[in-house]
């Protein structure tokens, strides 16, 4: 990858710079209020004020990709995130949700976040910036990481058209595709060759990520599903909030699986008796199936329930195992091709009996 | 007038469907009482031919003559008169099909008599009747104990002094049986004792599994006798050293000669095929000429044709044939029949069909269970199933009186016109062979056809289940059809206009022929040949077996073509990009006109094989004297032959030979030796696969001093330093040749274009060959028809064939072919993917997953926009949308998670219902 | 329990597709070979109609088992509809597998002529149900 290191305070000038040489038209990327982290759609470069006290901060709230998706306009946008909300708008990208042209990818490396109101809550204590040693420290304090951060093993930003990586004491900054690249030189920014995989490390967060994977209750049988599920209300946050569901009228939200009236007192004389609101069970299994290879573990659909119901260990958990059987991480390269549009002469007969 | 058909088994039947439902007036002559012929007996029978029979007695267009014999026969091509059971009729022409007869004059030393020793077709009877789950064993007709081993013994009645000729079906009808055993009961040890293993094709690939994974025993010995000893059956055989039994270079043991026994619990004959008994007074009737083996006589350039012009033969009345050779030949014959007829009735299922509003009218849901001549009503408790579901919400009436398919569709009418349903469920029939007829019966009545749900009690009920679990289960089944049944739409189906035209790809011998039936026929045809010239493997070869010299064959051909103004032919050209469905097929044309766009109503895709360049294989291509059979018969051609020993080694490279390969082998040998009666000639062998009447060539060959040694499986012959070593297993020793001439038989390779055919035409490829449709389970009634109607396939497209069979096939292709064009009409098909634009969100995923590329995307403009402050950039979004050629797989439905892209008929809230109430 | 298992007839919903294994359940037919009466069959023209939603409705209907048939891979009527048909049916037996609840869900590829193996999966797979139990949505309020 071709890129160069900088220091923290230059990155307001680079994210100037996109937006003043016309290398994109808007910028979504953090910002702070008060002590809160959301995002904004900036226009106006001047907006821009020290991004490096926040574009790192561990903090999740909405994933950008959500807020693109549909940007379907030719303006082209830059958003700035974390991994995982990438690599959703690369699924995104490969489901038609959003214009490959019109958005420029940016990555930033993520130390695992921590609830949007628990970080505000215990802001002076976690500060803007955090590393593994530090999330230790405060997780003793019990202030602890989103469960899905904790579980996540693709904490490093290696996806997208830049990548933003915290390397002792300085960013690098690197384009990892033809856009990113000419982005980079479009702002002046000199190109030599860098590395920025960081392999060693990538594999400590990934047996760290699969160990707290172990550690999590399992939801192994139709009563502990019962269990896990019974406050739900369907009110579908979760899938309203997830980055990688995208259709445009629900199935959930139609007659058949939404049913009312006599379709809901049909099924009740059939059976003698429902539970309603209806389909509760079938609405999170079938959207488990349907966000199986493309859900990217971000968690929002936890923070989302209004029940508190720990949805990480179901959406990204029983996700990852089908990604598995797929050799398939959602999100690394928009040519690759969906799991379910393809397949091997011979393959997973192992899986079916 | 129309058509006389003469015989109605399986040839017959063909001949009357095809010629019956492209306008002609057929008159089906069989001599029983019912129709279906021997292969009514076999047991599979019900999925093939009953579908056909119950057509052939309802259209309008065939007249049946059963228990009716032909008397006499006056006139000529155009106006025969024709005297059956004393009762004259004028028909135009004639196709004979009147079938074959078992050998049935078996020595007796097979015991035959005995109870435990049958012949293939009345195994196939107790195969079918047996119920095995109940004591999972086949049993002894002798004394019900279970059979623990069974024998087939091959080649009785044919291949000897009474039949010289080979039955050809048998090695492919007894590895059929075989497998069935195996499948069934798999723990009975299979023995076939045979001489030659001569199967093709598929076939091949069936006596290979056999042996490797089922474990049945091929013994090469012909057993001459069984002897009924104690309740078991001993045979007695010749034993061979098993293959790989002794190393290189170690001394022969004399193994041969050796007689070994085994008790057998049943013995299984796989007696030959004999021109049917009447068939020589009916020849002479017919003023027909029959060979020496009292075959109707035809040609390998003409194998449908008799002496007689307006006579046409098919089927087992020419040679002993399988069955898909026969269901071949009589659609080939059909057509050529009609050549000399004027079409002078309707096709069936012309009419517009104009359907009744169901929107508005309340559900009235009929139930039609039918008896099934007693088959369902003598399991199920059908009075207890009608009052059941008489209760069940929207049916307005259950009919529990049918017992046949006749009564059932008359009901149904009736039901529609006088009580209006507008739903339909008919419980009795599987759904996989009779939907169509009772859609039709629907049609017909005014209701759009897809308001009808089928339960499938015979096949999946009645037939495998107890009387009470039948019951319940049939009562489980229908009330699940009745709620689908409730959630059904009226699928919107229009009439297209069929064009006229046929596109035929590939100009060898296949190609040809079938693009001069189809012209003749009174079609035009786009005959498009990749080379530059037309003529295929017929420009290879020098001499066709016949004697037939190959250049004048295709010079006729060729002049034929370009003398038909019907024919276009396009040379050194491709077809590319195929769009459309049957009856109306657009493509463009890869070649030197460029780009130019034909319209087609039917395809035919007769693309031929190629020989295998056996580069490197014993030799070849760096020593002169090893060269192809091709090539020999070249030097043949020469007039003189200068080696004094040659090799042929035969089975020598992998791979699919040619059904010709074992006839060119013998007739090269033969020619060979004609040239010098001295010259010594060795045909090293695995199987020598003369079928036929060609089997008297092998016996000549014998007879003329060539000498043929079989070689071991595991030990093929070996080709150093000038010199030809074999291990042979009769000698039992290694035989050491130096021979002047070398001639290997090469396998042959499928067209390089069938690749991208079949993803064009959407026929799915084995080995690189063309899938026909089968007529699944195991016969094959469709030989030339494909998943994909409106597309046919011939020749050696399909497996490398005979002159004559490829010229069968063309024409039986050309015969398919026109049945279609003959029709002005064709109705879209009502099983499709729809989209619903409110919902789709335009991922696109549907495209990507469409086998036949029949969805595609709309880019619908976002269009700019100003607004206060600025000016938002146009963008796209897109939308999915069905396109032509939609084949119902619901690929597309099951992804798409809104259900924005459904598959009619199969929508999500009609399986749904099923589940409710499964 | 054990009382339940020796006593307990489960219900089973099989999709198949109409070319293979419909026709080889037909096969059965035909060849007569008797098999346990538990299966409720839906047909659908390929494999690849099957939406695993479908699976899991039955699941939640109280099914205590569900069989689905195609046709072998490389053998689809519609050329690759089974072939996406096992990618989606290994997705879900995935999650299902986590869920403890692989075990009620099994497909086989059953061509035309194997009217026996269709026989023999049914009597297979009523034996497998009956161990694996009665589903416990069975008498839920769902």
């Amino acid at each position: 990858m071709k890129g160069t290191e900088l220091n923290y305070e230059d990155l307001e000038g680079f994210f100037q710079g996109l937006l003043d040489n016309k290398v994109i038209d808007a910028l979504i990327m953090p910002h702070r209020v008060g002590n809160k982290v959301s995002y904004m759609l900036v226009r106006d470069k001047e907006k821009v004020a020290s991004p490096e006290s926040v574009i790192f901060a561990p903090s999740f709230g909405v994933n950008a990709a959500n807020v693109v998706k549909g940007w379907m306009i030719d303006n082209k946008v830059g958003i700035v995130a974390k991994p995982c909300e990438i690599r959703a708008a690369i699924e995104l990208i490969k489901l038609k949700q959003l214009n490959e042209e019109s958005v420029l990818l940016i990555t930033v490396d993520c130390s695992g976040a921590f609830k949007n109101e628990d970080y505000a809550e215990h802001y002076a204590e976690i500060g803007n910036l955090v590393d593994s040693a530090k999330l230790k420290e405060l997780e003793g304090k019990g202030i602890s990481i989103r469960e899905a951060c904790a579980i996540c093993e693709n904490r490093l930003a290696d996806i997208g058209d830049i990548i933003i990586a915290r390397i002792n004491g300085k960013v690098g900054v690197a384009g990892l595709t033809e856009m990113g690249v000419k982005a980079l030189s479009a702002v002046g920014l000199p190109l030599e060759d860098k590395d920025l995989e960081r392999r060693e490390e990538k594999e400590r967060i990934v047996a760290e990520a699969r160990k707290r994977l172990e550690e999590l209750p399992k939801i192994d049988s139709v009563e502990a599903l019962e269990a896990f599920l019974q406050d739900c209300i369907v009110c579908k946050n979760c899938r309203d909030v997830c980055p990688v569901c995208y259709c445009k009228e629900c199935f959930f939200d139609q007659p058949l699986g939404n049913p009312v009236g006599g379709d809901l007192l049909n099924l009740a004389e059939l059976r003698g008796a429902i539970e309603v609101p209806a389909n509760q069970l079938l609405y999170h299994l079938t959207r488990v199936y349907h966000v199986c290879t493309t859900c990217v573990a971000c968690g929002a659909c936890e923070d989302a329930c209004p029940k508190s119901i720990p949805l990480t260990r179901f959406y990204p958990v029983l996700a990852q195992k089908v990604q598995e059987i797929f050799e398939y991480v959602p999100g690394k390269d928009t040519k690759e091709p969906l799991p379910f549009t393809t397949y091997e002469d011979e393959e997973l007969e192992e899986c079916l009996r | 007038m129309g058509i006389a058909v003469i015989g109605g088994g399986v040839a017959g039947i063909t001949a009357a469907l095809d010629l019956a439902d492209s306008g002609y007036k057929v008159y089906l002559i069989e001599k029983n009482a019912k129709l279906g012929g021997k292969v009514a007996e076999l047991a599979e029978c019900e999925t093939g031919i009953a579908p056909r029979i119950v057509k052939i007695e309802n259209h309008p267009n065939i007249e049946l003559m059963l228990s009716s014999e032909v008397e006499g026969l006056s006139g000529s091509a155009g106006d025969f008169k024709l005297k059956v059971s004393g009762k004259e009729i004028d028909v135009e022409s004639v196709v004979l099909a009147p079938g074959y007869d078992v050998f049935d004059s078996i020595a007796k030393s097979y015991a035959i008599g005995h109870p435990n020793v049958v012949t293939a077709l009345e195994f196939e009877g107790m195969l079918r009747a047996c119920t095995p789950s109940e004591t999972g064993q086949l049993v002894r007709p002798s004394d019900g104990k279970p059979v623990k081993r069974i024998g087939f013994i091959k080649c009785v009645g044919s291949r000897g002094k009474e039949n010289e000729i080979c039955s050809t079906a048998c090695c492919g009808f007894t590895a059929k049986e075989a497998w069935e055993v195996k499948e069934r009961f798999p723990g009975t040890e299979v023995y076939i004792f045979y001489m030659d293993i001569r199967v093709f094709g598929r076939d091949e690939e069936l006596v290979a599994k056999l042996k490797d994974k089922y474990g049945v025993k091929y013994i090469r010995s012909r057993v001459p006798e069984v002897i009924p000893e104690n309740g078991t059956l001993t045979v007695k055989f010749e034993n061979k050293p098993l293959q790989g039994l002794r190393g290189r270079g170690q001394s022969p043991r004399l193994e041969n000669g050796t007689v070994e026994r085994l008790d057998l619990d049943m013995v299984v004959l796989a007696v030959g095929l004999l021109p049917s008994k009447t068939l020589g007074k009916l020849a002479e009737i017919m003023g027909v000429k029959t060979d020496t083996y009292g075959y109707l006589e035809t040609s390998l350039t003409n194998p449908l044709e008799t002496n007689v012009p307006g006579i046409l033969a098919c089927g087992t009345a020419t040679a002993p044939m399988k069955v898909r050779e026969s269901v071949a030949q009589a659609s080939g014959a059909a057509l050529k029949a009609a050549l000399f007829s004027e079409r002078t009735e309707l096709i069936p299922g012309q009419e517009e069909r104009k359907f009744i509003e169901v929107a508005d009218k309340p559900l009235k849901i009929g139930v039609f269970i039918c008896g099934c001549e007693g088959e369902v009503a003598g399991a199920v408790d059908l009075p207890a199933v009608v009052e059941h579901v008489k209760h069940l919400t929207g049916v307005a009436s259950v009919n529990g009186e049918t017992t046949t398919m006749k009564e059932a569709l008359e009901a149904i009418e009736s039901g529609i016109v006088d009580q209006g349903l507008t739903r339909i469920v008919v419980a009795g029939y599987s759904p996989r062979l009779y939907e169509d007829l009772f859609r039709d019966a629907c049609a017909k009545a005014g209701l759009n056809p897809y308001l009808l749900d089928m339960v499938n009690l015979r096949e999946q009920v009645a037939w495998v289940h107890g009387k009470e679990e039948a019951t319940n289960a049939a009562i489980s089944q229908i009330t699940m059809a009745v709620e689908r049944a409730r959630y059904l739409e009226p699928v919107p189906i229009e009439r297209y206009p069929v064009i006229p035209k046929a596109l035929v790809v590939g100009g060898g011998v296949a190609g040809m022929n079938a693009a001069l039936e189809i012209a003749q026929a009174g079609y035009e045809v786009y005959l498009v040949e990749k080379e530059a010239e037309l003529g295929g493997g017929l420009r290879e070869n020098t001499e066709l077996p016949s004697g037939e010299s190959a250049s004048d064959v295709l010079k006729e051909f060729v002049e034929k073509i370009s003398s038909n103004e019907k024919i276009r032919v396009y040379t050194g050209a491709t077809v590319e990009d195929v769009r459309g469905r049957a009856g109306s097929f657009r493509a463009r044309m890869k070649g030197e006109d460029g780009g130019e766009e034909i319209d087609f109503g039917a395809a035919i895709l007769a693309t031929g094989a190629r020989e295998f360049v056996p580069e490197g294989w014993y030799g070849y291509g760096q020593e002169k004297k090893v060269v192809t059979q091709s090539e020999f018969e070249k030097m043949l051609a020469g007039g003189h032959m200068d080696a004094t020993t040659i090799v042929m080694i035969q089975d020598g490279i992998p791979g699919q030979r040619s059904k010709y390969s074992g006839i060119q082998v013998v007739s090269n040998a033969l020619k060979a030796k004609a040239l010098k009666p001295d010259l010594n000639v060795f045909v090293l062998y695995q199987e020598i696969k003369t079928y036929g009447k060609w089997e008297v060539l092998y016996k000549e060959a014998r007879e003329k001093g060539v000498i043929f040694l079989r070689y071991d499986e595991g030990r093929p012959p070996a080709f150093q330093e000038g010199i030809v070593s074999v291990y042979d297993v009769i000698f039992t020793d290694e035989i050491q040749i130096k021979p002047d001439v070398v001639v290997l038989s090469p396998a042959m390779l499928p067209a390089e274009e069938n690749e991208q055919l079949s993803t064009m035409f959407m026929i799915p490829l084995k080995n690189g060959f063309f899938l026909e449709e089968q007529e699944r389970p195991k016969l094959v009634l469709t030989p030339v028809d494909t998943v994909n109607e409106g597309v046919f396939i011939c020749g050696s497209a399909v497996y490398p064939a005979m002159v004559d069979e490829a010229i069968a096939m063309s024409s039986a292709a050309a015969s398919r072919a026109c049945v279609l064009l003959a029709k002005n009409f064709l109705e879209t098909p009502g099983i499709v993917s729809v989209v619903d634009d409110a919902i789709c969100s335009g991922c696109g995923v549907c495209v990507d997953l469409c086998p036949v590329e029949a969805i595609e995307l709309v880019e619908e403009p976002v269009s700019a926009v100003t607004f206060g402050v600025m000016t938002v950039l146009s963008g796209k979004k897109t939308v999915a949308r069905v396109i032509e050629g939609c084949i119902g797989c619901g690929s597309c439905a099951s992804y798409c998670p809104s259900g924005a892209i459904s598959l009619q008929n199969f929508k999500d809230q009609q399986v749904f219902a099923q589940l409710d109430y499964a | 329990m054990e009382e339940v298992v020796g006593g307990f007839e489960p219900k089973i919903v099989g999709f198949t597709c109409n070319w293979c294994t419909y026709a080889g359940a037909d096969l059965a037919g035909t060849s007569r070979k008797k098999y346990p009466p538990n299966i409720r069959i839906i047909r659908l023209m390929c494999s690849g109609r099957l939406d695993p939603m479908f699976v899991l409705k039955a699941l939640l209907n109280g099914a205590d088992g569900v069989f689905i048939g195609g046709c072998h891979p490389g053998e689809c009527h519609y050329i690759k509809g089974n072939f996406y048909a096992r990618r989606r049916i290994a997705a879900l037996r995935t999650i299902l597998k986590q869920l403890g609840l692989d075990k009620r869900v099994r497909s086989e590829w059953i061509s035309a002529s194997e009217g026996d193996k269709f026989a023999r999966t049914m009597k297979d797979m009523a034996e497998e149900i009956k161990q694996v139990g009665p589903n416990p949505m069975r008498d839920k309020i769902l």
